[in-house]
């Protein structure tokens, strides 16, 4: 019974190891600057580059401070914050936040618009590095939540996360 | 005795359960979007037409104005325009030049270590790390701005790595991405968080701040002498934004691992 109490507990262990999800990720704070103009245009972030996604986690927002953490994020009050994925660095960009996909790559569900609200921190659940894998890229676009709310909204982001924020978006099957 | 192997048992399950969930790929009975919507694929996966951009025309290598060693760059870029709105970027009186280049067979060989570069892989990428080159650029920062105030600020180094010949996810060489910088926080720092705020250092008033960024390149981007150091900015071609690069190869790239044969 010993012996196979120990064997469990290694594979237990084992196993630990492997669902552990792993520390490294491109996650750093970089700015975002993006021009929210009206409820039916969807503008890039003009303040980075796209970055380069090491893993599945969702992306963090952070519409309170800019990456030095001493100046105060600025702009709507609201806005409405998509994260876009491609395949390069120089590719077009795709939505890959708004839809669920199953295995096939068919539309089975949508996800609610992630409504960022000025003086809150989250995370944006988005499948890039599911959709083009290793050496995808991912950036912050958004469009205006209602027309009363426009202007630069200005933050930080990182396109991956470690740690535990709420959630800007659900997901919803068909 | 028993008790405890059915407890064991019973985490493995649960543990199991919760790997197979997954927020993609979600399986269920398929439906198609809203009837009649036209759909693209992109890499296997159904889109509608407008969830893609094509609206915009991105950065070329024709549309850059390229820096050398010995150049200067002003951190600080405001301007207005109607796609980006008010675009403003850095820190007045900020200044970075490029000094130096060098071009290490590897991250060890560049005598820096794993443990002090940027949280991008984890442990079990160092063989791999190390079977790539590694650049180290030298650069001093300048704050010129003296106003009576003498007191240090902190600033988030924008700078992106680039290369225009990207050969798409999935290819072999490890892309070039910036990986270390010789004046991140440290562990202790009680202000700045040495991960969230890697590239964030602090800066007085008339003070020079000479540094190193290390860049992990892949051997074919080294051959091809395509890596640049981007002031950070939009990706979009934006009329009255000109984008400034460092080019990191020329002929004063030193390279430490034996003769450049690709020149």
């Amino acid at each position: 019974m010993k012996k196979a109490l120990s064997i469990i507990t290694c594979l237990l262990v084992i196993f630990m190891l492997f669902i552990l999800p792993a520390s490294a990720a491109n996650n750093t704070d970089t700015n975002f600057s993006i021009s929210i103009t009206s409820t039916s245009v969807t503008s890039s972030n003009s303040a980075t580059a796209r970055r380069l996604k090491t893993d599945t986690s969702s992306s963090y927002i952070n519409y309170t401070k800019l990456a030095d953490k001493t100046t105060s994020a600025s702009g709507p009050y609201k806005f409405i914050a998509k994260i876009y994925g491609s395949a390069t660095s120089s590719s077009a960009m795709v939505d890959c936040t708004s839809y669920v996909h199953n295995s096939s790559g068919t539309v089975i569900g949508y996800r609610s618009d992630a409504v960022v609200t000025k003086g809150s921190v989250g995370l944006i659940r988005q499948d890039v590095y599911e959709m083009f894998g290793s050496g995808a890229y991912g950036q912050i676009w958004g469009r205006a939540y209602s027309s009363s709310y426009t202007g630069t909204a200005k933050g930080c982001w990182s396109v991956d996360s470690v740690g535990s924020y709420s959630y800007y978006n659900a997901s919803t099957l068909y | 005795m028993k008790n405890v192997l059915h407890m064991l048992c019973g985490i493995i399950c649960i543990a199991v359960f919760l790997t197979s969930c997954s927020d993609a790929n979600i399986d269920g009975n398929s439906k198609n979007l809203l009837a009649g919507e036209q759909t693209t694929v992109i890499n296997g996966y159904e889109f509608p037409i407008d969830a893609v951009d094509h609206d915009h025309t991105y950065i070329t290598a024709n549309d850059v104005t390229y820096l050398g060693i010995g150049d200067t760059i002003n951190d600080y870029v405001c301007l207005s325009n109607e796609e980006i709105g008010d675009f403003e970027r850095g820190v007045k009186g900020l200044t970075y030049t490029l000094n130096h280049v060098t071009v290490y067979n590897s991250l060890s060989d560049a005598g820096v270590s794993f443990d002090d570069c940027y949280d991008l892989y984890d442990e079990q990428s160092i063989p791999e790390i190390n079977n790539n080159k590694f650049m180290v650029v030298d650069m001093t920062a300048y704050y010129s701005i003296e106003d009576g105030n003498e007191s240090s600020i902190n600033v988030s180094l924008d700078f992106d790595i680039k290369f225009w010949n990207d050969k798409g996810a999935n290819y072999h060489d490890i892309r070039p991405s910036l990986l270390w910088f010789s004046m991140h926080p440290v562990e202790t720092d009680e202000e700045l968080d040495r991960n969230k705020q890697y590239f964030v250092y602090r800066i007085k008033p008339g003070e020079a701040a000479d540094f190193k960024l290390g860049i992990l390149v892949g051997e074919s981007y080294v051959n091809e002498h395509d890596v640049y150091l981007a002031q950070s900015g939009p990706e979009q071609k934006i009329d009255g934004f000109t984008p400034y690069y460092f080019k990191l190869f020329s002929e004063k790239t030193e390279y430490m691992y034996g003769e450049d044969l690709s020149r």
